[in-house]
């Protein structure tokens, strides 16, 4: 059965697969930033927290606003950023994965309309337990994130 | 009794704050003169001669960088990730030591495309103005950037793109350091990634303070 809860980016702590214990995943620190003038694509960061002892799996992110979500990583090795694009982001039961400036990232594509700096961004995580996370933010411009 | 009491306070307190002034003195004869993030060169060294464009479509050689502070990054506007971050991470530290001193020169920031084939002056234009005061871009043929490039240790590959869907949007890999070029225009210090804001906060005044 597929777990479906909705939290505005305010509240830091998202909720999925809850049961007595309390919740098994949860997200804080949502940003969605726009693209600089001239470029097509809008970047997403977050955290990803996983409480279960048990591995959790990202496999992929859809977004009403955008035609297409991809997971990407910017990679440094020995001092060379390179891009590569990933088919899924783990996290390491009782551990979190940051998705920030120069690691893991989402990159989104197509938008379905033009988006402003304020609009709401809906992001849909999708994990290999089936669980979904959604989580709305305003888009953000590159001076105006933390 | 009560006015040898008032009189010792007083010694006291003159005590107090002559050492505190003392102190004082010596904190800013110690202060920090090397960098604590930033490698700082044995001696600057001089760029090769260069000749490149700048988002408005003026020539940018080497006397571009005399009497002025830059942090050079090396890039591209179609990298999604790290070059936008970075560019916003340094335009943040400029504006926060703006902010810490007012009066003080601050360090212009300068993205050296090396991707001239999709990088249009207008588009460079476009990008730069997106991260604030002091941002500027240039880039120019592979040869004239190549001279810089060797000289200042920049490494950059064209890669495949990641999207299968968008195949003509090709990633560059490149060095991800800031170089720092001092007020004679010569290769001074750099900065090795990943980047904080706090790095440059700290060391560039340091930096800067060399004549």
């Amino acid at each position: 059965m597929k777990n479906i809860l909705l939290v505005l980016s305010f509240v830091v702590v998202l909720l999925a697969g809850c049961g007595e214990s309390g919740p098994t995943l949860s997200v804080s620190g949502v940003q969605v930033v726009a693209p600089a003038p001239g470029r097509k694509a809008s970047v997403a960061y977050l955290t990803i927290h996983n409480h279960s002892s048990n591995p959790v799996e990202l496999t992929e992110v859809t977004s009403p606003q955008f035609g297409r979500v991809e997971l990407h990583e910017t990679a440094l090795e020995n001092g060379i950023a390179r891009m590569r694009a990933l088919t899924s982001i783990s996290v390491d039961g009782n551990a979190n994965v940051e998705l920030a400036p120069g690691g893991k990232h989402l990159m989104l594509f197509e938008p379905v309309t033009a988006l402003l700096p304020g609009n709401t961004v809906s992001l849909h995580l999708q994990f290999a337990s089936e669980a979904t996370l959604i989580v709305q933010t305003p888009l953000k411009t590159r001076l105006s994130i933390d | 009794m009560a006015i040898t009491n008032k009189s010792l306070t007083l010694v006291l307190l003159l005590g107090v704050a002559a050492a505190g002034a003392w102190l004082l003195g010596e904190s800013k004869l110690t202060q920090q003169t090397e960098p604590q993030f930033a490698l700082r060169l044995p001696q600057a060294t001089g760029l090769p001669e260069f000749r490149l464009l700048d988002q408005n479509g003026d020539v940018l050689t080497n006397d571009w960088f005399k009497d002025r502070w830059t942090l050079v990054f090396f890039g591209f506007t179609h990298c999604p990730d790290i070059c936008p971050a970075t560019l916003q991470l340094l335009s943040a530290a400029r504006r926060q030591m703006a902010a810490a001193d007012p009066a003080a020169m601050l360090p212009d920031i300068l993205l050296i495309s090396v991707d001239p084939e999709r990088d249009t002056v207008d588009l460079l234009k476009q990008y730069v103005g997106h991260f604030g005061e002091g941002v500027s871009g240039a880039t120019g043929s592979l040869a004239e950037l190549g001279k810089l490039t060797m000289k200042l240790g920049i490494y950059y590959e064209r890669q495949p793109a990641t999207s299968e869907i968008e195949p003509q949007d090709y990633n560059v890999a490149h060095s991800a350091h800031v170089v720092v070029i001092d007020q004679h225009a010569n290769y001074h210090a750099v900065f090795s990634a990943p980047h904080s804001i706090e790095a440059f906060v700290t060391d560039m005044p340091i930096l800067m303070r060399a004549r």
